[in-house]
């Protein structure tokens, strides 16, 4: 094997990982929180992509395109807090009995809409803004300026994202609620805020890799499909609940997504995905950081 | 301090498992509420902390209303909650889990700094496993932790649910001595337990619960007489 | 009082007009069922073409043709309207199954067109024989459509083996001997694969295929790009449709494999200029592809009609989707005028035996051959390539077949 080629590939694969890190991380944190799985986040990633083309195409201009990002962000992180606080607030007010069943069921129905939505506002098109930086030599790759500055922006937003939960108040009231609610709530912290809070970072989340990847797999209304999977596969691997899980499961879906294209066949570049995935399941059936046993 | 008034609450459409609850929290009192299993004194200390709306009825808590506000807003005006079960974070530190108890100081960083300290003072143990997380800590450790958490931020009226259940008997009495030490902090203590004996020798009031409404309440020394048949004729109330 | 008078006037010039425009007798219109995506995840945008086509087809059969029967036939049935329903397959086989039943049974539709996804026309296909309904692929290219032999389906749309035959023959005119193809894992990528295959086989063409095949959903193509990049082919065949044609175009410049390496796409997404260019912008030049109409190309009187129609009611250009579509409605008006019948079994014998005229040319016939050529008419096909960004479509030079050529092929500068 071509040891440049070799190099190429997991320079490929360690980008796109960055990136499927995200997701990882968004999934992760909303379940952490609230219990429950948003099936809805790779329609926050599609949105997060169609509000940075929209800003880019007909406000800003393609040369703003770092200007629009944080927008976009915060644009899906604000919708994510009304579809909590007007859909998903409910669960948690009583009267609900089967909350799983009550999630999955408004968060699949907001896929249906939203993709619906977007072909209705924006028509069946794909859209793309221009590249974000020119191309840039990564050693033997040439990466795709969109694509470092999508690496960047995924580092950068794991970092801050890590030292909020880790360092501040803040932080700290969400991982108190994800580990005990009613310990939480007996300190005084109103989780209807900290679960209206979490669920539009976690949505921003999805929102950020949707925006940072817009000029690289264009905007389209399914475009988040893929990536809705891709975040589970690497929620299966990492283990549901670990953050740090999600972020060693992205790289590493992206390593072997890569690598196995050129040791292998490229021909079935998502098996290899699904193949880390059973392997995992097979030796560590929690994921490689997963929850062992949930406090009672 | 605390007047609950004529509450009925239950959790299923129906249900009634509160019927009709009328009781007084006296200021700096210890007040335990004992009863058989399924009699709703729980349910009683939920709805006191806004965990559970009340159908009919009234919370009073110094003078006002308190029954539509949320839990967060009944933790800062004094009511703190240690529930059954554990309320302490598996992941967190011990000085960590302190922290979140003090979140409605948290502002006031000097004041908070002391309070913890404060509390460090009153469980020393704590204090030398400040690093450690309550993930490791044993059964009484823990139980330590939860009631340290709730004050950090000093509650006027703890409301304590079952804090031995499950503990060895040994670590189940150092639980009440350092119950016992509310007075000493001026504070009221509403204890619901089903540990009959050690609960109303702690308390100065006593209040019998069956059946979701209150049997019988008073002063230790009017009911303690004749607890015993009270209990039992509760205890054949419900089984029959 | 008044709101009763406005209406009923409403209601007498409405039947007025209907009656005086038509003038048709008591038969009730006769119905062509038109089942096409018109919501994702099918591709609605090819949807909305195809119906424009259709709509296209009433005008003219209701309009010039004087309905089904009408006076330029020798049938003895009085003059009869055709009017088009449409149903929305959404691009997958459960909704296309289903549209097809309504299509039949409700709006007693006596033949279909309008698919575009293989895998959706094939799965309402054997119902078309079922209910003895004909049913024509409007643009579905997968070779099973035919290959088949189902009783009642046909196609006028190119198969696989056109397409393999048309660039195999632009790329020996190039005198290129190493070729890549990246193929999407459906029946249309991976037959398109082997019909290059296998054709290069057969006329023993002094030629190397890499054939690589991705899975459809995937975004990143970047890992099959690098490798195909790494063995230096003449030529790379883009074999996605939709999404994954535009990230390879993409993708393949990032790396540096596009434009350095010719890459010809295998159909016409390139001619809707609003997308093509909005999205790949100067990265989409040098680009070339098959499409299966240039203004260049000569149009029957009937293709002529439509594109002049088209160009007035819609304010743009007509392309294929929509000339096919129209294609597709006359051919059965056609059908039912050569067998005095509106029975959809005659229709059926009738489009084995009959002749038809279509918009690009004349005498189609649909027999019952062998193989992927049973009920098979292909129009021809052209190779065309982008050579300055924000070209349109008919600007570009023809490079494929030499008997329309316009322009060479342009290597990238």
């Amino acid at each position: 094997m071509d040891a440049t080629l070799l190099t190429q590939y997991a320079l490929a694969g360690l980008v796109i990982g960055a990136i499927y890190c995200l997701m990882a991380v968004g999934i992760t944190f909303i379940y952490s929180v609230m219990r429950m799985i948003n099936w809805a986040m790779g329609e926050f990633y599609m949105i997060g992509g169609y509000v940075q083309y929209l800003l880019i195409a007909d406000w800003l201009g393609p040369d703003r395109w770092y200007l629009a990002l944080p927008l976009a962000i915060a644009g899906v992180g604000a919708l994510g807090m009304v579809v909590q606080r007007v859909l998903l607030r409910p669960m948690f007010a009583g009267g609900i009995e089967r909350l799983d069943e009550y999630a999955t069921i408004v968060t699949i129905s907001l896929t249906v809409l939203f993709r619906n939505l977007a072909v209705v506002i924006f028509g069946p098109y794909q859209f793309s803004p221009r590249d974000y930086a020119p191309p840039v030599q990564l050693g033997p790759l040439p990466v795709n300026g969109s694509r470092f500055v999508a690496f960047l922006g995924a580092a950068a937003l794991l970092g801050l994202f890590a030292w909020v939960v880790r360092r501040t108040w803040f932080g700290l009231a969400i991982r108190s609620v994800a580990q005990n609610r009613v310990g939480a709530l007996c300190a005084g912290i109103d989780l209807s805020r900290i679960d209206m809070l979490a669920f539009g970072i976690g949505v921003a989340l999805a929102g950020a890799a949707g925006a940072l990847l817009a000029p690289v797999f264009l905007v389209y209304p399914q475009s988040g499909a893929l990536s809705t999977v891709k975040g589970f596969e690497i929620i299966v691997i990492g283990g549901l609940g670990s953050l740090g899980g999600s972020i060693v499961g992205g790289l590493l879906l992206g390593l072997v997504e890569s690598l196995g294209s050129v040791l292998i066949s490229p021909a079935f570049r998502d098996v290899y995905g699904f193949g880390l995935l059973v392997l995992i399941l097979a030796l560590r059936p929690t994921g490689l950081w997963g929850e062992r046993a949930r406090e009672a | 301090m605390l007047w609950v008034d004529g509450v009925v609450a239950g959790y299923h459409e129906g249900i009634d498992v509160l019927r009709g609850v009328t009781l007084r929290v006296e200021a700096r009192r210890v007040t335990a509420v004992i009863g058989p299993n399924g009699a709703g004194k729980s349910t009683l200390l939920r709805v006191v902390f806004g965990l559970l709306a009340p159908r009919r009825g009234r919370v009073v808590f110094d003078g006002h209303d308190i029954q539509e506000l949320p839990p967060d807003t009944r933790k800062r005006r004094g009511i703190g909650y240690v529930p059954q079960g554990t309320s302490t974070f598996p992941q967190m530190t011990v000085e960590e889990t302190l922290r979140v108890g003090g979140w409605t100081i948290r502002h006031d960083r000097a004041r908070l700094r002391d309070r913890i300290a404060h509390v460090y003072d009153l469980f020393p143990v704590l204090a030398q496993l400040r690093r450690v997380r309550a993930g490791v800590l044993s059964g009484g450790q823990l139980r330590m932790l939860a009631i340290a958490k709730e004050l950090v931020v000093m509650p006027s009226l703890p409301l304590v649910d079952e804090p031995t259940a499950g503990l060895a008997p040994r670590i189940a009495d150092d639980v009440y001595r350092l119950l016992e030490r509310a007075r000493e902090l001026g504070i009221a203590v509403m204890l619901v337990d089903q540990n009959i004996a050690e609960a109303v020798a702690l308390a100065d009031h006593v209040c019998v619960m069956a059946l979701g409404r209150v049997q019988r309440a008073g002063p230790r020394e009017s009911v303690a007489a004749d607890l015993r048949i009270l209990v039992q004729e509760a205890l054949i109330g419900t089984g029959g | 009082m008044r709101k009763w008078i406005v209406a009923a006037a409403v209601a007498v010039i409405a039947t007025g007009a209907a009656g005086a425009g038509s003038g048709w007798g008591a038969a009730p219109p006769v119905v062509l069922g038109v089942l096409t995506p018109l919501s994702p995840p099918g591709d609605p945008a090819a949807g909305q073409l195809i119906v424009q086509g259709a709509q296209l087809g009433e005008a003219y059969i209701n309009g010039v043709m004087g309905g089904v029967f009408g006076p330029k036939t020798s049938c003895p049935q009085p003059a009869t309207p055709v009017r088009i329903a449409v149903e929305d397959d959404s691009g997958t086989p459960e909704k296309s199954v289903a549209g097809f039943r309504r299509l039949v049974t409700e709006e007693h539709a006596v033949g279909v067109f309008g698919a575009f996804h293989s895998s959706a026309m094939l799965a309402a296909a054997p119902l078309a024989d079922e209910l003895g309904v004909p049913y024509i692929s409007t643009q579905a290219s997968a070779a099973d459509i035919t290959a088949k032999h189902f009783a009642a389906v046909f196609r006028t749309h190119p198969v696989d083996p056109d397409r393999a035959a048309a660039w195999l023959g632009f790329i020996q005119a190039q005198n290129w001997h190493k070729i890549a193809l990246l193929a999407e894992n459906t029946d249309y990528g991976i037959g398109l694969a082997e019909a290059t295959k296998s054709l290069i086989a057969q006329r023993k063409l002094a030629m190397t295929l890499d054939a690589v095949i991705f899975d459809r959903t995937s975004a990143d193509l970047t890992p099959q790009l690098l490798k195909i990049k790494a063995e230096k082919p003449d030529i790379v065949l883009n074999v996605g449709v939709g999404t994954p044609a535009y990230l390879i175009i993409k993708q393949a410049h990032d790396i540096g494999l596009f434009p350095q390496t010719p890459m010809l796409a295998s159909y016409d997404f390139p001619v809707r200029p609003e997308e093509y260019w909005k999205n790949l912008g100067p990265t989409g030049v040098w680009l070339a592809f098959i499409s299966y109409f240039h203004p260049r190309m000569a149009l029957t009187a009937l293709g002529t009609w439509a594109s002049v129609e088209y160009a007035k009611r819609f304010h743009s250009t007509a392309v294929y989707s929509n000339l096919n579509s129209f294609g597709d409605a006359v051919i059965l008006a056609e059908a039912m005028n050569q067998a005095c019948s509106r029975d959809p079994k005659r229709i059926i014998a009738q489009l084995e035996r009959g002749r038809f005229d279509t918009w690009i040319g004349t005498g189609a016939t649909f027999p019952r051959a062998a193989g992927v050529r049973w009920h098979q008419w292909s129009p021809p096909l052209v190779i065309l390539q982008y050579t300055r960004p924000d070209e349109t479509y008919d600007q570009a030079p023809i490079l494929y077949p030499p008997a329309m050529k316009t322009g060479a092929f342009e290597p990238a500068h």
